[in-house]
């Protein structure tokens, strides 16, 4: 007890004031974890809505010159020299569903074009198409991520 | 004070704290990470590499629409590794998969094979489904069950063990008791359409071991099932589930019962090869052929095979002829009215076949003492001892005659006891024995049982006055006035229903009469009736109504032709034993 009270003393940190400072940080941690954890109910760890991550078969289901839509997921799967991409198939105008062309793709709603990249040609829509990430996945197929979105042209080598 | 308070706050902040940790960490996120640094490790791919390396433990779940109601299976948040076919030895939960041709992850999910609950996420709940879960994981040797769900083809040959169900269905005499829409029509047990829905296999198959286990009361009788029929029998009650995916939803709940037919095909009992083999050969073989398929020695003995829950078919030949067999066949509980046994689903020709079957089997050789004997004939009812207990009495209504008791055996005459075992008791499971030891074993017999099992001493009956007829005239007042005593006096055993099921007749052996046994009633005299009534029967828990509630022998009178008319008998009263009901 002595060596305690001395030690104390040489703070100059009274002992009601430490008890005071120890209740008053507790308590506020304790809070500040009860907001935080009540915060991350915002953001569910899953929907029951498609999954963001899906597979869609090897690489050698999509020969040079492929352009696939997807019409359940929502992408286009397009094959090049440069490699393999996924462009998104929602227009980025009102969230139509848009078809792929000639030209490249073009919204039935409200008349949007845009390039085979997804650039805007023409029409209300205000973005490009988006391109999501692709990976490979360990057993050898190729795997989108749409909840992950990458700049226009980055082409997964395979 | 401020101490306390310091360290309550503290305990506080470590509790939210210990708390958040829990609710966040999980341990399929630690499978998870374990994988991709397995697979990285393993990984010769740089682009594969890089991938794994980037990413983090997310739930994983497939939303599988195409098979009826949707289905939410996140069982690769733990099992990611299904499709990853370098894992095949890992430990579990990082096991590859079997590659299964045509069923991909992404269209089948799992529980709609391995059942489980698809939207948890930690092992327990996931597997078990917790309380009250009825698709807990379905055991690798059940899967099969699941799988009929889609594969419908009758002879798809991929689920062996649901076949064998299937056939054991009938074989095992199933079928005669329970409903499966389609399949059979029985009223007697609860309908098996949708078990496999409702059910656990474990709660199935204990109920197919032993049917008491979680219904004390159930009068199924316990079959004699190796432990791969039990299994197959699971397996076959696993797969009806009436929500079939490839069946229209409505139809599911159209009543079997509706659809109801008179008999069932022969073919869809014994299988289509049998059906055709049997139909040439002369009735004897076609029921010598049929008799072992449809069922019949899943509960009788018949040679070597014993089912153990129904009376001996060896001696049929001689105990009874055709028409009662035909009667029975139809209707048993027209000649036994608590008979376990169901009206079987066949058509009157293959009833005819069995019947001339069985009618043409030779007797079997009877042992020379009474001894002997009574082991061979009277035992499996009676029992060892004579307590009445013996291997399929429990199954049988009214219970077989505690022998040991001295109070009932050694107050009834010598002649009566060798005419009921001469002619049997009819409405009950006591057979004419007479017809098989001729009239001396017979006696020897009685004198056998009379000598060896009476316990306790009996009071002489002495000095009994009974009315060789009915006092009062068969007329609805009388049976109204006796309708007023049997509510007064008798109920309370024999049971409103006058059915022997009263609320004082479940503690008392052996149970009383069930008063609408009309084959029973029909073959006892008026006399005995009355004597019983007036005097009470020693050694049963039946008062002497004539002293104990004072009933005169008007009112007596009055009381049997209220009996008399829950059964149609009317008057006058039958003198005579008469062994049939005249035939449906």
């Amino acid at each position: 007890m002595t060596t305690m009270d001395s030690g104390i003393a040489d703070r100059t940190i009274s002992r009601r004031r430490l008890l005071s400072l120890t209740s008053f940080l507790g308590l506020l941690g304790a809070s500040g974890v009860v907001v935080w954890s009540n915060l991350l109910f915002f953001k569910p760890r899953v929907t029951y809505g498609e999954p963001s991550r899906f597979r869609i078969g090897a690489p050698d289901a999509f020969p040079l010159g492929t352009r696939l839509p997807l019409g359940r997921q929502r992408v286009t799967i397009v094959r090049n020299e440069n490699g393999l991409a996924a462009i998104s198939n929602t227009c980025t105008h009102l969230g139509c569903v848009v078809a792929t062309n000639e030209i490249g793709f073009a919204c039935p709603c409200h008349g949007s074009r845009f390039d085979p990249d997804g650039t805007v040609l023409g029409g209300p829509a205000p973005r490009p198409l988006p391109w999501y990430q692709l990976s490979l996945s360990p057993s050898g197929e190729i795997e989108v991520d749409t909840s992950a979105e990458v700049a226009q042209g980055s082409y997964l080598k395979v | 004070m401020r101490t306390a308070l310091a360290t309550l706050s503290i305990i506080v902040l470590a509790l939210h704290g210990f708390i958040y940790y829990e609710q966040l960490s999980a341990r399929w996120q630690d499978h998870q990470s374990q994988y991709f640094r397995e697979a990285a490790e393993q990984s010769d791919n740089a682009a594969v590499r890089a991938a794994l390396a980037d990413r983090k433990p997310q739930i994983e779940q497939v939303i599988v629409r195409s098979f009826g109601q949707p289905r939410v299976d996140r069982c690769m948040t733990c099992h990611i590794a299904v499709d990853d076919p370098r894992f095949v030895k890992a430990d579990q939960p990082l096991r590859t998969h079997p590659a299964i041709k045509g069923h991909k992850f992404e269209t089948f999910g799992c529980t709609i094979c391995h059942d489980g609950q698809g939207r948890a996420v930690d092992a327990e709940h996931a597997h078990t489904g917790g309380h009250d879960w009825p698709w807990p994981l379905l055991a690798p040797e059940l899967i099969e069950a699941n799988c009929v769900q889609c594969h419908t083809e009758p002879d798809w040959p991929y689920a062996p063990r649901v076949a064998a169900g299937r056939r054991l269905f009938f074989q095992r005499a199933c079928y005669t008791c329970h409903t499966i829409a389609g399949l059979s029509y029985g009223s007697v047990g609860p309908e098996l359409t949708e078990v496999g829905h409702k059910r656990r296999a474990s709660y199935i198959r204990e109920k197919i071991e032993n049917p008491r286990a979680s219904n004390p009361t159930s009068t199924m009788p316990r079959q004699d099932l190796q432990p791969e029929e039990v299994l197959a029998l699971t397996a076959f009650l696993k797969s009806q589930q009436a929500s079939n995916v490839a069946r229209a939803p409505l139809t599911s709940f159209v009543s079997a019962q509706q659809q109801r037919p008179e008999w069932l095909p022969l073919a869809q009992i014994v299988g289509p090869a049998l059906a055709t083999s049997v139909e040439p050969m002369p009735p004897v073989e076609r029921g010598a052929a049929l008799l072992p398929q449809v069922g019949c020695l899943s509960c009788h003995r018949l040679d070597t095979r014993d089912g153990r829950v129904a009376p001996d078919l060896d001696f049929t030949a001689v105990q009874r002829d055709r028409e009662w067999l035909m009667v029975h066949f139809n209707d048993p509980k027209k000649v036994v009215p608590g008979s376990l046994m169901p009206p079987y689903p066949l058509p009157d020709e293959v009833f005819d076949s069995l019947s001339q079957y069985l009618l043409s089997r030779p007797l079997p050789a009877l042992p020379a003492t009474p001894a002997e004997q009574y082991a061979l004939l009277c035992a499996r009812c009676h029992g060892d001892k004579g307590k009445g207990d013996g291997l399929i009495g429990p199954y049988l209504d009214p219970r077989p005659r505690d022998l040991t008791k001295g109070a009932f055996m050694k107050t009834k005459s010598r002649e009566r006891l060798i005419a009921s075992l001469t002619d049997g008791v009819p409405g009950t499971s006591m057979a004419p024995w007479g017809k098989v030891l001729g009239p001396e074993r017979t006696a020897a017999l009685i004198d056998y049982v009379l000598g060896t099992f009476p316990k306790g001493s009996a009071r002489e009956p002495k000095g009994r006055k009974v009315p060789a007829a009915n006092p009062v005239p068969y007329a609805p007042v009388s049976v109204a006035r006796g309708e007023a005593i049997f509510l007064d006096r008798c109920w309370g055993c024999h049971g409103k229903k006058a059915d022997g099921h009263g609320p004082n007749a479940e503690d008392i052996v052996p149970r009383p009469r069930n008063l609408r046994n009309t084959p029973f009633l029909r073959s006892v005299t008026y006399a005995r009736l009355h004597e019983s009534i007036k005097y009470g029967v020693q050694g049963t828990a039946m008062p002497a109504a004539g002293f104990d509630f004072a009933l005169s022998d008007q009112q007596i009178g009055d009381l049997i032709n209220f009996i008399y008319s829950l059964n149609g008998l009317g008057a006058p009263a039958p003198q005579t034993a008469q062994l049939l009901p005249t035939a449906r």
